[in-house]
């Protein structure tokens, strides 16, 4: 530039006072809202990670929210099988004294009263309900899963819990995979023989060893105890397989919450700011900006007309 | 030479540079104005006569000084370079701010943003699945439905403003085209007049080119000399303005519906518009300049994120229909649209959650069908379609599906808006560095013209003093001679 003038010296020092001042701000923005990125042209690849890592930290939360509903779903379960059984070792021992030969008829109508009871209150444990929903009815939208007589209420149908990418598991057991397959009459309508409740589920099967007790047929009332084993086995296996899934999705659990951490802390590694490193930024434009205001200030003063008398 | 001939050389001094003064002093008068080119004043040693004749001799002293004429001093160089890159930093600096705002469209990456309520819409569906029978996640997935949904609404309609707002830009800044040349052709008319008359309307160029300068931002111009100190000027190499005539622009949406017409059914969503001459309808070739940025922004960048826009609309409302459709209701009936548009199909303006899933939740097809009997539902409490319907927020399951074209837009609209911030930095830092040299050349600097004041002043000294001297001489000559012996 062969001649300086007035105007080209001030817009000079106006424009480089203007690009520190912006520096600035930009500098002070960063730090007061704590994010590197606030709109997608500051840095098009990350905005697209931080988008990334935003989607999957809320479909992690979502599937720590399904498994914590998972586990709830499985521990029922659990709660009412593991109090069925004790029940039914009472039934046996109940029968054990009945079978006895020195039992006497009165007796045995205690004894088939007392199972009666527990019957009642078996089947309303198998009527357990989650959040509103009894837990072995499948998918029907049913109050409970089995009638007072022992029928099934329910379907087949199979409630599942995603919870992690590409893992589903099945948190239910309809209730025929726990208390047997019922037994149907020949004729609908007509009333269950003993023998034949005695083929059927739980209830079933327990009706039958009442009725066969009070009925004095010992014949029956031997095979129903075969027939409890026979059940109380079933109800076990589901147990143990039921408690090997809320495990399994326990440890699900721990990992989607490991997953979590380590999602938050990239999310924060494209987002955030290093503050120590903005800071001397900010101090550094600073200086900058101070720097040019202080020779604008000094530049823009003299002209000849100072000098001349 | 004449006892007088003397005091004509010290008159001329005199009136010369009274003359330089006055100009240094307007120089300095102006040394703050926009576009002002400095004025020096050039002069020129008046000789003897060239002719010798019989009575008249010269002797070889020049006579004084004369004013040759008062010089504008500008670069013609730099002011065409100028005008080309402000036109240039114009249009980017238009469409930077486009950009920009098109980017407060979509506050990404943040809580509020699209791509976060797509994401709160996926966990509904989720939490559906966990309760299918229950009305709360029915009712709140309806709502997540629906803030995706205005979301989108909102972002097409503030495209669609954004539109608007340019159109009405660009439209304004056409009549002050318009008005513009109308005054630059005045001023040619005025500074032919002078020139032919001997003047110099220096600062009638000032205005005028000033003008242009303006002409050159707005739309992008180009200049040539014409006769008589007048200047035409061009736009896209048809003339704007030649001597004291002129051509009028108009702004036309090209994809209007013609009066009594019907509504051409393949007219984009957004009409596109370009600059015609106002005379013939010939379309004007306008590609810098602010016009030129909005053009651009209204028939390219804009409709392009709109299209992006109501694709994502589009794949929203298809991959969630189509997996609804194939679920049950609580009532056991077969899912319908989730998402709908209107009779033109579904787009960012229009998609809306389907009216009578909002008047009646249970209409949500949670479940899914029968695997035996695909025509019934798996069960009224089955969840297996909330699930699918879920599943469609998993990353890199579905490419074409709505976060993945959302993410697109984001990362195209982010790389496209960085290009232009940096572009337009360098733009800024070329018109910048071009303004300073044509600055250097026809700027003031008061040193400079305190120098030619100082000089000038000295010099009508000088030539007082010469006249005082040639006054005493004559004195001398008058009132001393002739007395010898008396």
């Amino acid at each position: 530039m062969n001649r300086v003038t007035n105007m080209s010296s001030s817009k000079m020092l106006l424009n480089n006072i203007n690009a520190k001042a912006r520096s600035l701000v930009g500098a002070q923005e960063r730090i007061a809202s704590g994010k590197q990125i606030q709109r997608p042209s500051d840095n098009p690849a990350q905005v697209l990670s931080a988008l990334d890592y935003r989607g999957q930290l809320r479909r992690n939360e979502q599937q720590e929210r399904n498994s914590n509903d998972a586990r709830t779903w499985l521990d029922s379960a659990d709660r009412a099988l593991t109090h069925t059984v004790e029940r039914t070792e009472r039934i046996r021992s109940l029968m054990l004294g009945a079978l006895n030969a020195s039992s006497g008829h009165q007796a045995r109508m205690a004894y088939a009263a007392e199972i009666d009871t527990i019957r009642e209150e078996l089947l309303q444990t198998s009527n357990t309900q989650h959040l509103s929903r009894p837990i072995f009815s499948g998918t029907e939208g049913v109050a409970d899963a089995y009638d007072a007589d022992g029928y099934y209420l329910g379907n087949a149908g199979v409630v599942e819990r995603n919870v992690a990418d590409g893992v589903t598991i099945q948190v239910n057991r309809s209730g025929p995979a726990v208390f047997g397959d019922e037994a149907t009459p020949a004729n609908p309508g007509d009333a269950l023989t003993t023998n034949e409740l005695l083929d059927g589920n739980l209830f079933q099967v327990l009706t039958g060893i009442s009725e066969a007790l009070r009925s004095g047929d010992m014949e029956a009332a031997s095979a129903g105890l075969t027939k409890l084993d026979a059940a109380t086995d079933r109800i076990e296996a589901a147990q143990v397989e039921l408690g090997a899934r809320s495990r399994q999705v326990e440890e699900i659990g721990f990992r989607n919450l490991e997953i979590n951490v380590q999602l938050k802390a990239a999310l924060a590694e494209v987002e955030d700011i290093d503050m120590a490193e903005s800071l001397i930024e900010v101090q550094v434009q600073e200086m900058a900006y101070q720097a040019a205001l202080s020779v604008t200030g000094k530049v823009i003063q003299p002209t000849l007309l100072d000098f001349l008398r | 030479m004449s006892n007088f001939s003397a005091l004509q050389t010290a008159l001329s001094g005199l009136i010369s540079h009274q003359q330089a003064l006055q100009t240094a002093g307007h120089n300095a008068a102006n040394a703050a104005t926009a576009g002002f080119s400095r004025q020096r004043v050039d002069l020129m040693s008046a000789g003897g006569g060239v002719v010798p004749a019989v009575w008249s001799k010269s002797d070889g002293i020049g006579n004084g000084v004369k004013v040759a004429g008062l010089i504008r001093i500008r670069d013609e160089f730099l002011e065409a370079r100028a005008l080309n890159e402000i036109g240039k930093g114009a249009s980017l600096t238009v469409q930077h701010s486009v950009a920009s705002r098109i980017e407060m469209i979509f506050p990404e990456p943040s809580d509020v943003g699209i791509a976060h309520q797509l994401a709160e819409l996926w966990g509904a569906f989720d939490d559906l699945a966990n309760q299918p029978g229950a009305q709360a996640p029915r009712i709140a997935l309806l709502e997540r439905a629906r803030t995706v949904t205005d979301e989108l609404n909102r972002g097409a309609t503030e495209l669609h403003n954004l539109h608007r707002s340019s159109v009405d830009q660009a439209n304004a800044l056409v009549h002050e085209v318009n008005a513009t040349v109308a005054r630059v052709a005045e001023l040619n008319g005025a500074i032919r007049n002078a020139t032919a008359a001997g003047l110099s309307p220096h600062d009638l160029a000032d205005q005028r080119d000033r003008l242009i300068e303006r002409l050159g931002e707005i739309a992008g111009v180009t200049t040539r000399a014409g006769e008589l100190g007048t200047m035409d000027v061009y736009l896209g190499g048809s003339a704007l303005v030649r001597g004291d005539r002129f051509e009028e622009l108009a702004l036309v949406d090209t994809d209007a519906t013609p009066p009594g017409g019907t509504p051409d059914p393949n007219a984009p969503e957004l009409h596109r518009y370009s600059v015609q001459w106002a005379k013939d309808g010939y379309p004007a070739i306008v590609t810098s300049g602010e016009i030129g940025g909005l053009l651009e922004a209204t028939n390219v960048m804009v409709p392009h994120y709109l299209d992006e826009l109501n694709a994502v609309a589009a794949a929203l409302a298809s991959h969630v229909n189509s997996v609804h459709q194939s679920g049950f209701d609580l009532d056991g009936t077969a899912g319908e649209d989730f998402f709908v548009g209107d009779a033109s199909g579904v787009g960012a303006m229009n998609i809306k959650v389907n009216p009578a899933l909002q008047s009646d939740p249970n209409k949500i097809a949670a479940a899914s069908a029968d695997a035996n009997d695909p025509s019934q539902s798996a069960g009224t409490l089955d969840a297996g379609n909330a699930t699918a319907l879920a599943k469609l927020g998993e990353r890199g399951l579905y490419p074409n599906g709505p976060d993945a074209l959302y993410s697109r837009l984001i990362g195209g609209l982010g790389i496209e808006t960085q290009a232009l911030a940096r572009r337009n930095a360098i733009q800024i830092e070329v018109t910048s560095q071009v303004d300073m040299a044509r600055e250097s050349v026809k700027g003031v600097n008061i040193d400079e013209e305190m120098v030619a004041m100082v000089q000038a002043q000295h010099a009508y000294a000088a030539s007082a003093r010469l006249m005082t001297a040639i006054d005493e001489m004559l004195q001398t000559l008058i009132h001393s001679t002739g007395l010898v012996g008396r």
